[in-house]
């Protein structure tokens, strides 16, 4: 009985090991329990509308949490539309032509139908319309005295400067000047900001804008009207899952509240607010539904500090749950390519495959599979990000693994097998330890990456310091990039003095470079 | 007692190991010599069961050499390559005592055993706490030497257990050795180029050509009366004749 202990001792020791690092890499932090989920794309607009959600239910005792920020309405309504959230912020227009594309949508109504099929809902419009325009510089206006689009007609001189996008969509620029029959040829591409710039400085006479733009009060611009009703309408709307209206009855009541409530000119003035006056999202929408419903409620204020903290936890939450179980998979699979080098290459190439990938297709074709499988897609703990981060920590680990068992000196491996150590002792005691440093240079290289990685996390709401950077880059807020790169690089660098400083430890002398023996 | 019945070994078409029919007493010192690729280092690699004979029998200590034997028969070798073959990540004394720890041998009995081996080694004792890249080429081997002695092998293989030392740690290791080898009693199968080193340890010398056995016997008689001109040229090659 003490020979078998003594010696599957080594055994033990790395099923157990095994054991806890397959326990702390895999359990889930506990999460606050959270009734509602709400959730918006990435543009200020849908933050705040996603935030007034937030605080709506938030005013109705509902505790409810809003994954801000996700990438691409497909993902977002899929996601309403398999119950990963409730509710978010959409317009008619995007249902109409991105969601319903291959059906014919006449009106409203016809749309409320096709919801409806899905277990969805929709609100009445909030009151205003987010589409396509064509604005002029008031003063520019006044002098040329035109209000409508049909009014362009009498002057084909004008330099006009759209986006890119606009010019090159089919329902753009070009059905546009057909439409309206619009002389002008001087047209060229540009950036959105960079035409507003151009029109300011009267370069370019004419451009596209978002009817919602902050920037239109504020530049004191006059938006044509389309008075052929050429751009479809893009009303924002709530959409929302139907057992709401039995569950949460006092949410819904909540949300109506806002119908017909925001006009154009109050939500140019809450994206002016956080995009120009940097304030919050969240305190835009309080302070609306504050001066507008009646409605109290105190958004959280939270320090520098505690956001930072917060995003940070969430980070190496994400770190933590792909790090550690790619470690053990890895490591098992850079020992079964080592034994089985046919099928080994196989599982090789996969693996250095996946990594190819490019991570924002990586986690956008994750999503449908992990939402098929029944787990959590998006926010805080999101399978899909944690696995599309384990993929891409398998290679360097299963490489180095690899490799550093196969450079083992052929001696070195038949002493043990002559000496009489069957297959596993020599892994575990002769191979495995021999081949330690590299693996873990492997390990090291995975966690760095991941740390970069994981800020991608954010684009489907599973927080980290991504999110600071996502909201940086929406606002223009280099303190707030700042905020989320910094400590996304100290971490990095953290996490490669740790794992040296384990190599430092458990890599014995005999192993260690840069000594050479002295015979 | 080690016995070599009609084995051959073939890679593919080119057989390196012709009908090998030998059998070496227990006790008994033999070495192989011959030429670089004369397949020396195939047939003590098929004793210790690192590949298999193409045909043919090896019989260990009247154990016969199976697959399903391997490991008994295993446990009556003790194995030393040219480069020691050592485990990097262990000191000098984990690598020695690292099969004793497996059978949960006694603390006290290790110790015993281990200070045993430092003496007939003559290891420095205070080299067994360092790893193998802190020891010289002569320490390793005799490192390599002690692990392969600790639990006291029947039969002792040895490939070129000097040849990468300088000549003046191979000459003290050689003197060193025969009186392990003494003192050991185990059945030793030394493999060597060097005709004087052959002659220095064997009871008997078996001259290998290209995977045949062409001479046996004391070395003296070998040099006196070579049986081939290939023994004869191989002789002359390694006697200085001015
Ligand atoms: N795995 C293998 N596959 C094919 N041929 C092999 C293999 N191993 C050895 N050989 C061949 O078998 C022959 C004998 O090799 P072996 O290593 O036994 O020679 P040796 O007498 O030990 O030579 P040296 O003195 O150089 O060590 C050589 O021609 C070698 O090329
Ligand atoms: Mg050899």
């Amino acid at each position: 009985m003490k020979k078998l202990i003594a010696s599957n001792k080594p055994l033990v020791k790395i099923v157990a090991l095994t054991a806890v690092l397959l326990v702390v890499g895999l359990t889930p932090l506990p999460r606050e329990s959270v009734e509602l989920r709400v959730a918006s794309k990435k543009f200020t607009e849908s933050v705040i509308l996603g935030d007034l959600l937030e605080l709506l239910a938030e005013s109705r005792g509902i505790n409810t949490a809003h994954y801000a920020e996700l990438i691409g309405t497909q993902t977002v309504f899929k996601s309403l539309a398999n119950g990963q959230i409730d509710a978010y912020p959409e317009y008619t227009g995007t249902l109409a032509q991105e969601i319903f594309a291959d059906r014919d949508i006449p009106s409203d109504e016809a749309l409320r139908a096709e919801l409806n099929k899905l277990g969805l809902k929709m609100s009445a419009p909030l009151g205003f319309n987010n589409t396509y325009a064509l604005a002029l510089t008031r003063k520019r206006a006044e002098e040329l005295d035109v209000s409508r689009i049909s009014d362009l007609r009498r002057f084909p001189e004008l330099k006009v400067a759209v986006t890119h996008e606009f010019l090159d969509r089919g329902d753009g620029w070009p059905a546009l000047v057909q439409n309206y029959d619009l002389p002008q040829t001087n047209v060229l591409g540009v950036d959105h900001d960079i035409a507003y710039r151009q029109l300011l400085s009267g370069e370019v006479d004419v451009i596209d804008v978002y009817t919602t733009d902050a920037k239109i009060g504020q530049s004191d611009l006059r938006v044509l009207e389309d008075d052929l009703q050429f751009f479809p309408r893009y009303d924002a709307v709530w959409l929302y899952r139907q057992e709401l209206d039995s569950d949460y009855p006092q949410f819904v009541e909540a949300m109506q509240q806002v119908e017909g409530a925001l006009s154009e000119s109050a939500i140019q003035a809450l994206n002016a607010a956080v995009e120009e006056r940097r304030m919050t999202a969240a305190q835009a929408a309080g302070d609306f539904l504050d001066r507008k419903l009646g409605v109290s409620v105190q958004a959280v204020s939270e320090s520098w500090g505690q956001v930072v903290a917060r995003h940070l936890i969430e980070h190496l939450n994400l770190v933590r749950r792909s790090l550690i179980p790619a470690i053990v998979v890895g490591i098992a699979l850079g020992v079964f390519c080592q034994r089985r080098p046919r099928i080994g290459s196989g599982v090789l190439a996969v693996v250095g495959l996946l990594q190819t990938i490019p991570s924002l297709a990586l986690l956008v074709l994750l999503l449908p599979i992990v939402a098929a499988l029944g787990y959590q897609n998006l926010g805080e703990g999101s399978v899909t990000a944690i696995v599309a981060l384990f993929c891409y920590c398998l290679l360097p680990i299963v490489r180095n693994t690899y490799t550093g068992i196969d450079g083992i000196q052929r001696g070195t491996i038949e002493s043990a097998t002559v000496l009489g150590l069957n297959r596993t002792s020599r892994l575990l005691e002769i191979e495995l330890p021999i081949a330690l440093p590299t693996i873990l240079a492997g390990v090291r290289t995975a966690g760095v990456q991941n740390v970069g990685f994981a800020t991608l996390g954010a684009i489907i709401g599973a927080g980290g310091l991504g999110q600071l950077i996502l909201r940086g880059i929406r606002i223009n807020d280099t303190t707030l990039i700042l905020a989320g790169a910094v400590p996304a690089a100290v971490l990095a660098l953290a996490l490669q003095f740790a794992i040296d400083a384990l190599e430092w430890a458990v890599v014995p002398r005999g192993l260690k470079r840069g000594r050479s023996a002295h015979d | 007692m080690l016995e070599f019945s009609e084995v051959e070994k073939a890679y593919g078409n080119t057989t390196v190991v012709h009908r090998l029919d030998l059998k070496i007493e227990s006790g008994e010192i033999a070495v192989l010599l011959g030429p670089s690729g004369c397949g020396k280092t195939t047939i003590l690699r098929m004793v210790a069961g690192l590949v298999p004979p193409t045909t043919g029998q090896i019989t260990v200590d009247s154990l016969p050499l199976r697959p399903d034997t391997l490991r008994d028969v295993r446990r009556k070798l003790g194995y030393v390559i040219q480069e020691g073959g050592l485990f990097p990540h262990l000191t000098a004394k984990q690598n020695v005592t690292l099969m004793a720890k497996h059978d949960a041998w006694p603390g006290d009995r290790v110790e015993e055993r281990l200070a045993q081996l430092v003496d007939m080694t003559q290891f420095p004792a205070e080299g067994l706490d360092r790893y193998p890249n802190e020891l010289s080429g002569g320490q390793r081997q005799r490192v390599s030497l002690m692990r392969a002695l600790f639990l006291s092998p029947s039969i002792l293989l040895l490939d070129e257990p000097l040849g990468a030392l300088d000549p003046l740690i191979r000459a003290g290791l050689q003197r060193d050795l025969k009186q392990i080898f003494a003192r050991s009693q185990a059945t030793v199968l030394l493999v060597t180029h060097d005709l004087v080193e052959a002659g220095w340890f064997a009871d008997r010398v078996f001259l290998i050509e290209a995977g045949r056995i062409v001479q046996q016997g004391a070395l003296s008689d070998i040099v006196k009366n070579p049986a081939n001109a290939f023994v004869e040229e191989f002789v002359s090659s390694q006697v200085l004749t001015p």
